[in-house]
């Protein structure tokens, strides 16, 4: 056995690892799963190439190799720079929640979701495209700069009437936060996934790119065949009937954000 | 059925967490400043002609290291070893002291000392051999 590791207080040497390893964890259950878990299997990579190119000499490998780890910390926020932007507005909103009378909020709740799928399915049946986002834990206020505020309780009738093809502000997605409408005519972050199936429009690219950021749900309706399509993380739930994105949505929506 | 089945993706990230927290420790303490004696292995080289290196002279000696744990771990893979140029050596007993300098150690590492810092041998006259330059003993 190495000299070195005799030196080392075993005690404390397995408190500094399983502390290092809670950090790592906890950083990287921030940032998307398989991301993540790519990261980590080629670091490790990395890591053992350089001890070894050092250990057998290779000066350039190793040089290259050093330089790449000291700028590790850079490279990963780079590489994770939208799930930090994520964590970070996260932390800035903090717990949303609220107390109230628990079966009011669950009333009030089961009544904004009814809206919301009387909206989707009217929207369907007319091939009207819309795109619906309801607001959760992390803030949306950073992507409601461009729109047209509203603030309006959420109806049926008023969501179809926004997206009307003659209303000027049926492009872009409007907002529900603390069960209300609050904005209009939003423009949404497109994803940059590649493995976003290309038969997809900009419509159902903006629901997934937002849901990558925040986690936010957004309810689509597409306006070339009408069907639903429910986005939560990234990943897109289509050709969804009424009571199908009922049961999702009361899964889904915990009747605090419905306040 | 592949590992990466078994195991749930939560699994997968606490486990890569610990390999990489452990790698990282490696990487660090690999890297720390450190200090290690590593064998020094002797020749005696131009020994002068009629004379010869009494069996009992040092054949191994130790040489204190310093520097990163991973480069001192290199040069004991590496090994050191000196070739003592005894030309100018007479019969009798020879004192031999900081060939050390003479030693050229792997990037990064610094011989500090060669123990015992001074080494005494006597050659004796080899009996009936004629003169050579080229003598050598291991």
């Amino acid at each position: 056995m190495p000299d070195f590791l005799l030196k080392t207080d075993s005690l404390l040497t397995i408190l500094d690892i399983l502390l290092v390893s809670f950090v790592i964890y906890r950083l990287f259950r921030l940032v998307r799963e398989s991301t993540a878990l790519r990261v980590l299997l080629a670091l490790p990579v990395v890591i053992i190439s350089y001890l070894l190119a050092r250990l057998a000499g290779l000066a350039t490998f190793t040089w290259l190799l050093d330089n790449f780890l000291s700028s590790l910390l850079l490279i990963l926020v780079v590489i994770f720079q939208y799930d930090i932007r994520r964590a970070m507005l996260s932390f800035k909103r903090g717990s949303a929640a609220k107390t109230g009378e628990h079966d009011t909020l669950e009333k009030e709740s089961a009544a904004l979701l009814d809206q919301l799928v009387a909206a989707a399915h009217s929207l369907s049946e007319r091939r009207n495209g819309a795109l619906i986002v309801i607001e959760r834990e992390m803030s949306l206020d950073h992507f409601m700069a461009v729109g047209t505020e509203i603030d309006a309780k959420v109806t049926s009738e008023l969501i179809s009437s926004i997206f009307l093809p003659y209303s000027p502000i049926h492009d872009g997605a409007v907002i529900i936060q603390h069960g209300k409408l609050t904005q209009a005519g939003c423009f949404l972050p497109l994803t940059h996934n590649p493995e976003v199936a290309k038969e997809l429009g900009t419509r159902h690219r903006a629901a997934i790119g937002l849901t990558e950021l925040v986690d936010a749900l957004v309810i689509v309706v597409s306006e070339e065949t009408g069907s639903i399509s429910f986005v939560s993380g990234g990943k897109i739930t289509s050709k969804l009937e009424p009571v199908a994105l009922r049961k999702i949505l009361r899964r889904m929506v915990d009747s605090r954000w419905a306040q | 059925m592949n590992v990466r089945e078994v195991l749930s993706p939560s699994l997968q990230l606490k486990l890569l967490s610990l390999l990489l927290a452990a790698l990282l420790w490696l990487f660090v303490i690999l890297e720390k400043s450190d200090e290690a004696d590593i064998p020094l292995e002797v020749t005696y080289v131009n020994v002068p002609a009629g004379l010869k290196v009494k069996a009992g002279a040092p054949q191994q000696l130790s040489i204190h290291t310093v520097g990163p744990r991973i480069l001192l771990l290199r040069q004991r893979l590496k090994g050191v070893s000196a070739k003592l140029d005894l030309s100018a050596v007479k019969e009798g007993k020879n004192t031999l002291a900081g060939f050390e300098n003479s030693l050229l150690p792997v990037s990064g590492v610094r011989f500090a000392r060669v123990s015992p810092v001074i080494i005494d041998i006597q050659p004796e006259p080899v009996a009936g051999a004629g003169p050579s330059n080229t003598n050598r003993q291991d």
